[in-house]
């Protein structure tokens, strides 16, 4: 009988022990504050530990856990973890997905914070401050700018004997020399004509004389002529071999191609500066982007936002401000990572890759347009990927796709006018 | 049941053949017996209705529902499930399953045979052959995914860097309509088999040789050894590798979603079921939609296996 008894409460303590073992970690154990960060660009790891180096001198008691993710899962992994209740506290938050989260309450309205504390915001890139408003409220601490250059691989242009793109290069001058650099028999492209947007078509559309999204934001721009010559141009290139055809940037990663010396030109935010220098050294040279009828760069930035739930608001406050704090800035600065949004530490940036003319993104924010968005950003673009895919595949005309993406887009910008 | 005589029990009772008596003897073990199997299956009864009975309620119920993962879920009756049938993209998913399984299915199949009696010989080193090809089972899928996709690339990737050696066409193995579903066919056999072989392994070895003796003594050769000892005698494993490769086929997910990615317009020549569940349920977060999505793959693969129970009566031989 004690036998048996015995052998029953061994079950019932396993038992139980399994079961605290899988619900009790919420990460408070020992009675100390956990702050959970979440963003998705690994370039900036050391930027941020050492922000959190200088946030820990205040606040000893804090333990502050940051997790990168992947950008194609961050969004989804975010909402899913919110809705979980398991959000992180403090993460990064970007143009097209801030009026849904703002909206919807998810993330907290930092005004009353930044009163309480008498931040200043203006030292905050003006653009950067609007773009994270909501309501005249500011929902986002500013962090950091990205403007669209035009990368190129020295050495290839060397060896082509092509005199290095600057400031005078218009899209024709794109051409010529894209066929000179174009080396079919070794694989290399001599320019990458992007099917992506940010650093892609949006540019060239606003290069050509069109727009995205209207001023007013009851527009779409998408189903006119000059859009439609941005991505004419771009077949044309990939029709003639010089840039990747759109299959080919699907499969593998066109920073990766320009990083491995597959292609000469590659248009990219300034955010890529650090890794591409990493990949080729020496050889990575970076210029404006080329004009059509005019010049344009988008520019957008990101900015720190703070779980409506989150336990522990006091502290999550004091880590943005480190964060998005002058010395967080500078040591971002330093890093190379990119512009950072307070006024006055760009210096910083500029000397980070002393081979690399960084200027060229400072000097574009001359010509720069903001990255378009209205309140429901996520659904329209979601249609326009999917519409330029099958275009750009050739499944479909662009025409047709543009038409389709106008339509569905005039539509939901009218909806938005609604509420 | 037999008691030994000098059992407590036994002496208990004056005459052992009384009904009342004997009803006692039975029913206490019985019982004991009883608490002592529901004791051990305990912790595993307990981690299966946690884990897969009250989350596949929950499904069932979120399928008549439009939650959003985030706000309160609210009925809304049978819509989901007639959106469902005039939705192209899902009933394309079903297709492009049914497809992978009616691909997959059979080549692994006839694949892990052929392996498993290559693997049941004496040979030396029989071991180390039988680990190499259980090797694919273990590895992670994420793994496998990873190397495949580079293996694939039709500019870097090694199978077509062979091929342009000996002057072959070069497909573009995922990214190409036409090859895509076929190509994670391929890497689905090459995981699924060493798991088939062994199962089939033990099917084969449960086999007396006393069958193949006589039949080598009547004359029999190899090939006709193999047709009428071995597969017939081997259908109670077949039947049970066919019917879990089924319901493991029609759940497909991991391997498109790393291969594929998760942007591309491509996707639509494999999309699975369970690609458009993930799909609907966390990226556009039509949880209440994709709870129905699921609840049909449910019903479909219920019925399939129905039907496999049903037949095997006429094909497989239990000795």
């Amino acid at each position: 009988m004690a036998r048996k008894m015995s052998i029953i409460l061994v079950f019932l303590f396993l038992f139980t022990a399994v079961m605290t073992g899988c619900g009790g970690s919420s990460g408070e154990a020992g009675g100390k504050k956990v702050i959970n960060v979440a963003l998705w660009d690994e370039n900036v790891k050391d930027t941020v530990n050492k922000s959190i180096e200088l946030y820990k001198k205040n606040h000893p008691d804090v333990e502050v856990k940051v997790t990168y993710t992947p950008w194609a899962d961050y969004w989804t992994k975010l909402k899913t973890s919110l809705a979980g209740n398991s959000g992180p506290d403090v993460f990064w938050m970007n143009g097209p997905n801030f009026y849904a989260y703002a909206s919807k309450g998810w993330i907290k309205d930092l005004q009353p914070l930044i009163d309480e504390s008498k931040l200043d915001t203006s030292v905050y890139t003006d653009a950067l401050v609007n773009l994270y408003t909501y309501n005249d409220h500011l929902y986002g601490l500013p962090y950091f700018l990205d403007a669209v250059g035009l990368y190129y691989n020295k050495e290839l242009f060397d060896k082509a004997g092509v005199s290095y793109p600057d400031g005078s290069w218009t899209w024709d001058t794109i051409e010529q020399n894209a066929a000179k650099l174009t080396d079919k028999q070794n694989g290399v492209y001599g320019y990458t004509a992007l099917i992506d947007s940010q650093s892609g078509y949006y540019d060239l559309i606003h290069q050509a004389g069109g727009y995205i999204i209207s001023e007013d934001k009851t527009k779409s721009g998408f189903d006119s002529p000059e859009a439609l010559s941005a991505f004419q141009w771009e077949k044309k290139l990939m029709d003639q071999g010089y840039s990747p055809n759109a299959q080919q940037q699907l499969e593998t990663k066109p920073l990766q191609l320009f990083g491995s010396g597959k292609a000469a030109m590659f248009p990219a935010i300034s955010v890529s500066a650090p890794e591409l220098y990493k990949l080729l050294g020496d050889k990575l040279g970076v210029a404006p982007l080329p004009a059509g009828k005019q010049k344009a760069t988008i520019v957008h930035g990101l900015s720190w936002a703070m779980n409506e739930k989150t336990k522990h608001q006091q502290e999550a406050w004091d880590l943005i401000q480190v964060l998005s704090g002058k010395e967080g800035e500078q040591y971002l600065a330093e890093s190379g990572f990119s512009i950072p949004a307070y006024k006055g530490t760009e210096e910083g940036w500029l000397k980070s890759i002393p081979s690399l003319d960084l200027k060229v993104f400072v000097d574009s924010l001359d010509f720069a347009v903001p990255y378009p968005v209205s309140e429901r950003t996520a659904e329209w673009q979601d249609v326009e990927t999917k519409e330029l895919q099958d275009a750009y595949l050739g499944k479909k005309s662009f025409e047709e796709a543009l038409k389709t993406i106008a339509d569905k887009m005039n539509e939901i910008l009218a909806e938005e006018k609604k509420d | 049941m037999v008691l030994p005589v000098n059992t407590p029990l036994a002496v208990k009772s004056k005459d052992p053949n009384l009904p009342a008596a004997r009803k006692r003897k039975t029913s206490k073990l019985a019982i004991q017996e009883a608490v002592w199997g529901y004791v051990f299956i305990l912790p595993v009864a307990l981690g299966l209705a946690l884990f897969y009975m009250v989350p596949s309620a929950a499904s069932l119920i979120l399928s008549f529902t439009n939650w959003d993962g985030m706000s309160a879920p609210a009925f809304n009756g049978i819509d989901n499930f007639t959106q469902l049938m005039q939705d192209e993209k899902f009933t394309h998913s079903l297709l492009n399953t049914l497809l992978y399984t009616v691909a997959t299915v059979p080549l692994s199949i006839v694949f892990a045979t052929l392996l498993a009696v290559l693997l049941n010989q004496h040979i030396k080193g029989m071991v180390v052959y039988r680990t190499f090809y259980f090797i694919p089972v273990i590895t992670m899928p994420i793994a496998v995914g990873m190397v495949w996709k580079w293996l694939y690339n039709s500019e870097f990737g090694l199978i077509n860097y062979v091929l342009g050696a000996m002057h072959l066409p070069q497909p573009n193995w995922l990214f190409d309509e036409k090859f895509a579903l076929m190509s994670i066919v391929i890497v689905s056999v090459w995981t699924s088999v060493g798991y088939n072989a062994v199962i089939l392994l033990s099917g084969l070895q449960g086999i007396p040789s006393s069958y193949y003796e006589a039949a080598s003594l009547d004359g029999a050769g190899t090939v006709y050894r193999f047709f009428r000892i071995t597969l017939p005698l081997l259908t109670p494993s077949l039947f049970f590798v066919l019917v879990m490769s089924f319901i493991n086929s029609f759940q497909v997910f991991d391997l498109v979603f790393i291969m594929m990615g998760q942007q591309t317009s491509l996707l639509d020549s494999t999309r699975t079921v369970v690609y458009s569940i993930w799909e609907d349920g966390f990226k556009y977060f039509n949880m209440g939609y994709a709870s129905a999505e699921a609840f049909i793959l449910f019903i479909v693969i219920l019925i399939i296996t129905a039907f496999q129970m049903y037949f095997q009566k006429r094909w497989v031989h239990y000795q």
